[in-house]
């Protein structure tokens, strides 16, 4: 009965203890916007994969309890000597300073450039999407849409300040794949990615503008959420066919009420454990490889529904 | 269990006490010695609680003074190197106490980041030392920039962690504070169970020890009020008050048996002294009679020669004195034939046979009366006197010519009352007393003297009546002359 009662206790002791198993690699996910849904399931999908090879996947920006510029957060996981981070790069100048900067160091930590990429000696390795691809999926957007009405102009999102080999590529690709179905200009609009609100502000001066495009390419998750939020608050919807990157259920949601035309998205969980596979490769001393060119997935109102309930299985809800 | 059982049984009384004792103790000891590694176990963790906040907290003071050290070195002064380097030894010293391992948890995960951040801080900052004393200024300079920066994030990093760890501390200490109460509880729970258990042990074991002493005691006072005819008492153990009980049981048995055996010995015993009562009496009614009936004639005879010699002399007032006197003799001799008397009985009947002796004898016989009334009341056989003092006129007066003197003495001591008759005649000879007292009355007999069997008989009769031989003593007068014969009476209790 005396050990009944001591187990009893020590029973307590350890459901108020966090968990602490050891693991062997010590990872890092460096992104700015870990927030939304759609990074949130990568890292889900990371730390799944983590599990299984006796690793821990560190979300950095959480780790430091306030908002830091994404090169800082990139030289704290160089400075803590982690076993592997994969990054989402934001274009900026100093990050990819900081990814040179550790390429060049004697103490390099493997680094991976997911989604964005950038010069490939700053990194060991690219998971993401092919931009050609990307813009195939939009230009069959297009196409379905142009079945439906006529399109005037199109314009492509990016973030001001951006320096990106992928956004080019997207924009080539796009204009490859739509040019003839749209008569007027596809056209690039630059707004400032740093928050929601300088998105939404500078769409929406875009889309009450004279020259407002009749569809708008939003090529990431911030993008497609603030000109979502913007055609409901300006009641625009139905004026204006967004297309957007990324899956989450809001997103599916506004697919489900036709604010959004549609999505082309990856499968982040995929994504986030090919990140940890690849991470722990090259931490025990393997080859970078080829880069990862992860399957695109075109979500619209007639699959949306199928993915509205994967997506809720992922999350591990009902 | 029935090992167990039997084990117990057949231990000793003492180990059982022992043991019982013992087990009492050893339960509360080892209840409090847990109760109390328990206590200090939370108290300790409570205690220690904050150690990591603190010890986090001494980091950042470090790193500032490794980072200022390094300052005023880069900045000129060189004596801020020594220092330098000492604050860097302290530093690495308390960063080795971090974690440096991978865990899931953010805590320690953070720590290891702290550990290896400062590591290359300190990997900078000699670098940048280095630089400076190559005069190598660009590099001193990136290297100080990138140290300052680092050493931002290290601020930042320990800040959190520190706010953490206090946070986990906090709810740490709650939990222990609430750990530390269910523990108290525990404890209390523990001291009355602890409690009730020892209480009962103490109170079967007592039970078991003192039942059977119970039954014991109980079973004792029974067969010392008599009853012995009572199953044997049931043995529970093969201690000491086993062995006991069990050898009471037997005990009680031989009691039984000896008790059977005594009344029947006592029985037959009453048996032979009733038996042996009857014998006596009935040989002392036989000797008695047998003697009586040797002096009845004899007397009688003389008598009637005195009623002779009184007829020829004529003398009518003194014949009827005579006569009545012998009138008393007779009827004194036919009431009081083998009885007992008083003492004055036995005087009065000497005295009438004196005079009936002396009315025979012409007065020639001087009778000399030594006592006083009241008398002593004892009382003694029958005509015991009366033989003596026909002795005494017959074989020591009368042979005498003149101044025949007889004398009866009634004296006492504390134990005895002295009757003596005395008298001046021819005297007794020693040896022939000698003979009579020590004799069983042969001799007597053999001899054939009346004088001898008379006085043997009254010796002998005395004899069982008093159930002593030294009833009798034969001398002679105060001085020296005649015979006195002394009775030795015991007084009556």
């Amino acid at each position: 009965m005396i050990f009944w009662l001591d187990s009893m206790i020590a029973h307590l002791a350890d459901s108020e203890a966090a968990p602490q198993l050891p693991r062997r690699y010590h990872l890092d996910m460096v992104v700015d916007s870990s927030d939304s849904p759609f990074w949130d399931m990568v890292y889900q999908g990371a730390q799944r994969r983590a599990e299984e090879k006796d690793a821990y996947v560190e979300l950095m920006e959480t780790q430091m309890g306030a908002p830091y510029r994404l090169n800082d957060q990139l030289n704290m996981a160089v400075a803590a000597r982690v076993d592997g981070a994969f990054i989402v790069p934001d274009g900026t100048q100093a990050v990819a300073q900081a990814m040179a900067d550790n390429a060049q160091s004697d103490q390099r930590v493997p680094l991976l450039a997911v989604m964005e990429d950038v010069e490939a000696q700053s990194r060991s390795g690219f998971v993401g999407v092919d931009p050609e691809e990307q813009g195939s999926r939009y230009g069959e957007l297009i196409a379905q849409l142009a079945q439906e009405r006529d399109i005037t102009s199109a314009a492509l999102l990016g973030a001001s300040g951006e320096d990106s080999f992928s956004r080019d590529s997207l924009y080539e690709s796009v204009k490859r794949a739509a040019g003839d179905l749209v008569p007027g200009q596809i056209m690039v609009s630059r707004v400032n990615h740093a928050s929601i609100f300088n998105c939404k502000r500078d769409i929406r001066s875009q889309l009450l503008s004279e020259d407002a495009p009749d569809v708008l390419i939003c090529p990431d998750y911030l993008l497609t959420l603030s000109a979502c939020q913007v055609a409901v608050e300006q009641n625009l919807v139905g004026k204006i066919t967004i297309m957007g990157s990324y899956a989450s259920e809001s997103i599916l949601d506004y697919i489900q009420k036709g604010t959004l035309y549609g999505t082309v998205t990856v499968d982040p969980m995929e994504l986030g454990g090919i990140c940890v596979d690849k991470l722990i490769a090259l931490s025990n001393g393997g080859e970078a490889g080829e880069d990862v060119l992860l399957e695109l997935e075109k979500i619209d109102s007639t699959n949306v529904r199928r993915y509205k309930t994967l997506y809720a299985q992922m999350e591990g809800r009902p | 269990m029935k090992r167990v059982k039997h084990w117990w049984r057949q231990l000793s009384l003492r180990a059982k006490l022992v043991g019982t004792f013992l087990m009492t103790i050893l339960l509360a000891f080892s209840v409090n010695l847990h109760m109390y590694q328990k206590t200090s176990q939370l108290t300790s963790s409570i205690s220690s609680v904050y150690d990591s906040s603190i010890s986090i907290s001494a980091l950042r003071e470090q790193l500032d003074a490794v980072q200022d050290s390094l300052y005023h070195y880069l900045d000129g002064d060189y004596d801020a190197l020594n220092r330098f380097y000492q604050e860097e030894s302290t530093l690495s010293r308390q960063a080795f106490d971090l974690n440096g391992s991978v865990y899931d948890n953010q805590l320690l995960l953070q720590e290891k980041n702290i550990k290896n951040m400062i590591a290359s801080y300190l990997a900078l900052a000699e670098h940048a030392v280095g630089a400076y004393r190559g005069n190598d200024v660009r590099q001193y300079s990136r290297d100080y920039d990138a140290a300052s920066r680092l050493l931002g994030y290290l601020d930042h990093h320990i800040q959190v962690l520190s706010e953490r760890l206090f946070d986990q501390n906090t709810r740490s200490s709650q939990n222990l504070t609430r750990i530390h109460q269910y523990a108290q509880v525990v404890n209390l729970a523990l001291m009355v169970l602890m409690t009730l258990t020892e209480l009962w042990v103490i109170v079967v074991a007592t039970e078991q020890l003192t039942y059977p002493l119970k039954l014991l005691s109980e079973r004792t006072n029974l067969v010392g009020q008599g009853q012995l005819e009572l199953p044997p008492l049931k043995v529970y153990s093969d201690d000491e008050v086993g062995r006991v009980t069990d050898e009471f049981n037997r005990m009680t048995v031989r009691l039984k048996e000896h008790i059977l055996r005594q009344q029947e010995q006592l029985k037959e015993e009453n048996r032979l002294k009733e038996e042996q009562l009857r014998l006596e009496s009935a040989l002392k009614e036989a000797q008695l009679n047998a003697l009586q009936s040797q002096i009845n004639p004899h007397f009688l005879y003389n008598t009637l020669n005195a009623g002779e010699q009184l007829a020829l002399m004529e003398d009518a007032e003194r014949t009827c004195l005579f006569l009545e006197k012998t009138s008393n003799y007779f009827r004194y001799n036919l009431r009081r034939s083998g009885g007992v008397v008083t003492l004055e009985e036995e005087l009065t009947q000497a005295e009438n046979y004196i005079y009936i002796m002396n009315t025979r004898f012409d007065g020639e016989i001087l009778y000399l009366r030594r006592y006083d009334r009241p008398l002593p009341s004892i009382r003694l056989p029958g005509m015991i006197l009366q033989p003596l003092v026909e002795n005494a006129i017959e074989h020591g007066l009368r042979p005498m010519e003149e101044d025949k003197c007889l004398r009866l003495t009634v004296t006492e001591d504390e134990e005895r009352v002295i009757v003596a008759v005395s008298d001046n005649g021819a005297g007794f000879d020693p040896q022939k007393a000698h003979i009579l007292l020590s004799s069983d009355g042969e001799d007597i007999r053999e001899e054939g003297s009346t004088h001898g069997i008379g006085m043997f008989n009254v010796l002998r009769r005395l004899r069982l009546y008093c159930g002593r031989r030294d009833v009798m003593e034969i001398g002679t007068m105060e001085n020296g002359t005649g015979t006195e014969i002394r009775l030795l009476l015991p007084k009556e209790k």
